[in-house]
């Protein structure tokens, strides 16, 4: 469904991403693992265009998503096109990213109101059900600020959701959460995972990766190191550098 | 020397003309402000466009305006505009001329509140298929208006005062009505300590409301509470 070819990204001198290659299948959960500034959140954030990346094609179902070559420059699309196109892709951020002057119920609402042009009332028996699908029906009147970060970050997920996205992004959905809090959030991955939601998710959670990946890849300094199944990458490395990062998080955990 | 006393059947006799003068300066802060307020918007829009040519165009104006006094740019609109032609009457220039440069200081304090909400407020936004203007109007702005509320209360009460300096174009304001009455009754102890209570009278109890509007808008987002829960025990947040 989402094909990448060839990107790089650079910030400034940093090469951040080098020739990033990857397909995800529809109904595929997809984790990137990697150590920090391996260039795993950059690379999603090329999914849905919140980073431009100076090189390299992305493609969904086929067709150029963002842009295309036009003699030989790279031309965005229209700003209306590419946002029709991150409709389609839901995203979680590590800081919620919760509109704070709305409530949870209107976080939720919001974009199918004002993109999708919805009824207000099939907007909000929507949001109260997606609400109760993340276990926070009765949350709905409270602003982000009243909610603890778990029920955030759930609210967000249930925002990202209203928009009956193809995909979902994860971009490190449980680092900036208690410890305590982890598990209410995966948990419901988990479910969107087991629906046949497409799932592309950054993560240090290694037992989630290993339960619900369907296959995992290991990035470091911008390139993909390894890639496989949750066994292979966690049961037999077969690269050096992922040996190394395995041992620095599991002697961690 | 003889120690001034307030002539107190001056202080009576002058209040009618001073007050008149003070209703003129308060419907020139309230006009002004209404102007400033709504075009500061659009000029703080206008620096933080992409288009190179709308970006330079106002930001070198609200460099202009604030690089030049502006007793000197109500001077110049009232005095030398006349040369060509253009003849506004004291009350149109001074409006003109304060609003100008209102409006260049206001799209400095959007512009500053614009840009405190976080990047990933537009990240959220963006990944919800929401295109930057529907950003702009549903998310940055509700959020930057909360923040400079107080600002905006703080320049309220500047251009309540800097209305005085209109006195210059002879318009009957506040201090210019003081000042016609001294040059009747040359009592400056009595007029001018009136004026000065008159201008304190509105100014103090307005700073004092912009403080409690800085507390409501620093107490961040919450349900109001109903008067029922107000009898229940607090919930531990």
């Amino acid at each position: 469904m989402i094909q990448l070819e060839a990107i790089h990204k650079s910030f400034g001198d940093t090469h951040v991403l080098r020739g990033i290659t990857l397909s995800i299948d529809r109904g595929e959960v997809v984790c990137i693992i990697g150590p920090s500034g391996s260039g795993k959140s950059t690379l999603l954030r090329c999914i849905n265009y919140l980073e431009q990346p100076e090189g390299g094609r992305i493609t969904i179902d086929g067709q150029n998503a963002y842009r295309e070559l036009v003699n030989g420059k790279i031309k965005n699309y229209p700003a209306r096109r590419i946002a029709a196109t991150r409709e389609k892709i839901g995203m979680v951020f590590q800081q919620f990213n919760l509109f704070p002057h709305l409530t949870a119920l209107q976080n939720i609402m919001e974009a199918p109101r004002q993109v999708k042009h919805m009824r207000k009332s099939e907007a909000e028996q929507k949001a109260r059900s997606l609400l109760a699908q993340v276990g926070l029906a009765e949350k709905a009147d409270h602003y982000p600020e009243e909610l603890s970060g778990g029920q955030q970050q759930r609210v967000a997920i249930a925002r990202a959701l209203a928009m009956d996205p193809e995909a979902m992004l994860f971009d490190e959905a449980t680092s900036a959460l208690d410890p305590e809090l982890v598990g209410e959030v995966l948990e419901i991955m988990r479910e969107l995972a087991l629906q046949g939601m497409t799932m592309a998710v950054v993560t240090h959670e290694m037992g989630f990766a290993r339960q619900v990946a369907d296959r995992v890849l290991f990035m470091d300094y911008g390139v993909i190191v390894e890639e496989g199944t949750p066994q292979e990458i966690f049961g037999a490395p077969r690269e050096e550098r992922t040996r190394d990062f395995l041992r620095l998080v599991q002697a961690g955990a | 020397m003889e120690r001034p006393t307030l002539d107190m059947t001056l202080a009576r006799e002058s209040l009618p003309a001073l007050l008149e003068g003070l209703k003129i300066t308060v419907e020139l802060t309230f006009i002004v402000l209404a102007i400033s307020l709504v075009l500061g918007i659009f000029v703080a829009l206008g620096r933080l466009s992409k288009s190179r040519v709308l970006s330079t165009v106002t930001g070198f104006y609200v460099d202009f305006m604030r690089a030049t006094p502006l007793l000197l740019q109500l001077i110049y609109i009232y005095f030398v505009l006349p040369t060509i032609g253009i003849r506004p009457d004291p009350f149109v220039a001074g409006v003109v001329g304060l609003s100008l440069n209102y409006t260049a200081y206001l799209s400095e304090v959007y512009r500053s509140g614009i840009q405190a909400i976080p990047r990933g407020q537009l990240d959220a936004a963006a990944a919800l298929g929401m295109r930057p203007s529907l950003t702009m109007r549903r998310i940055v702005l509700p959020q930057a208006i909360r923040i400079v509320i107080p600002p905006l209360g703080n320049y309220f009460v500047a251009l309540f005062k800097d209305t005085s300096l209109v006195s210059a174009l002879t318009l009957q304001e506040l201090l210019f009505s003081g000042q016609i009455i001294i040059s009747r009754t040359y009592d400056y102890f009595t007029i001018y300590t009136m004026v000065l209570f008159l201008y304190f009278l509105v100014s103090y109890p307005s700073l004092i409301f912009v403080r409690h509007l800085e507390k409501l808008t620093k107490a961040g987002y919450r349900r109001r509470l109903s008067p029922e829960s107000l009898l229940l025990p607090i919930e531990p947040t």
